[in-house]
């Protein structure tokens, strides 16, 4: 086992002691495992978060080799969580990985005897809003959620906190998702997903910086741009 | 005055970031999209509302309107109404993860 003070000597460097101590006392339930949650569980591994739990059903497919990071072609037809937690552990082996093979459901992590309270925050990285609201009701006031959706050069990024931001139900109130296959590319899921894993560090220092605003973001042009919510 | 922002591929089609309209009355949704796609016709020589709304008028898939920060779906839908001082934004979210 490689040293946690070796491996993190970058990070303490930036944000001390303390705030490394909380990332890896913090348990994050990562729902997706595809192209957003390959790169923010790669980053959230890498940032010393103590537990990361897995969720998703999905096996791998020749069409998600373009930014699903975690993945190559020896995978395709493997589970997502399998994969993604052998080689999340190669990394430094530090953190604990809990793959969870299945669809999300708001009862997921008491189905596998985890409850709630044992849960630092949540973090959406799913494909279709369906599911997204499912895993919102799994949110409780001590905990967060961090959004983020992409599609073509663009996605947006925001925080939500149970009855202290507006919900994701409202913010999408009766939205549905595109029909067909998703367009989107590697660099919009890598720029989105890496704004996602800081949020989510903010949020496990209980400072975030996307409560109650969207963060747009806009490759085509470089344009990031906030949206205040009510 | 009114403020339209367009975000993603709608601003990316038209050019254009934000519009300014000064109504003289209280506006319903379709009528503050119509004046906006007036002052971009006049401005830029392009349409805009055959992206957010279907021919029968009701919203398209994957839509959002927000008035002052707050999605109109999850209030009045096309019936609310906008007043002088409001934020409009009017943007297609990113929906895969």
């Amino acid at each position: 086992m490689i040293g946690r003070d070796e491996v993190f000597s970058r990070h303490t460097a930036i944000w001390g002691d303390d705030k490394q101590q909380a990332l890896e006392e913090a348990t994050v339930l990562v729902a997706g495992v595809g192209g957003l949650g390959s790169f923010v569980c790669q980053t959230l591994v890498r940032s010393g978060v103590g537990c990361l739990i897995l969720v998703d059903g999905g096996i791998v497919d020749p069409p998600d080799l373009n930014r699903q990071i975690l993945y190559t072609r020896a995978d395709i037809g493997r589970f997502k969580v399998d994969i993604a937690a052998e080689r999340l552990l190669a990394i430094h082996g530090l953190t604990t990985i809990v793959p969870l093979n299945q669809r999300i459901s708001a009862d997921t992590p008491l189905q596998h005897g985890l409850p709630p309270g044992k849960i630092s925050g949540l973090v959406d990285c799913l494909d279709n809003y369906n599911s997204r609201f499912l895993l919102e009701q799994m949110l409780t006031e001590e905990m967060f959620l961090v959004h983020g959706g992409v599609q073509e050069t663009y996605g947006q990024v925001t925080t939500i906190l149970k009855n202290r931001t507006p919900s994701l139900k409202s913010l999408y109130a009766n939205i549905e998702n595109p029909e067909g296959p998703m367009a989107v590319c590697s660099q919009a899921v890598a720029s989105i997903s890496s704004l996602m894993s800081m949020e989510v560090l903010n949020n496990i220092w209980g400072l975030p910086r996307l409560n109650g605003s969207l963060l747009i973001v806009e490759l085509s042009d470089f344009t990031f741009s906030k949206i205040a919510l009510s | 005055m009114i403020t339209i922002n367009f975000y993603t591929t709608l601003r990316l089609m038209l050019k254009c970031r934000e519009i300014e309209i000064n109504p003289s009355r209280e506006l319903s949704v379709p009528e503050l999209l119509e004046q906006a796609e007036t002052v971009i016709e006049e401005k830029l020589s392009k349409k805009f509302i055959w992206k957010l709304l279907e021919a029968d008028g009701t919203l398209k898939r994957g839509t959002i309107i927000m008035i002052n920060g707050k999605n109109i779906l999850d209030s009045k839908g096309l019936s609310c109404t906008i007043s002088d001082g409001d934020v409009i934004a009017l943007f297609p979210p990113g929906g895969g993860g």
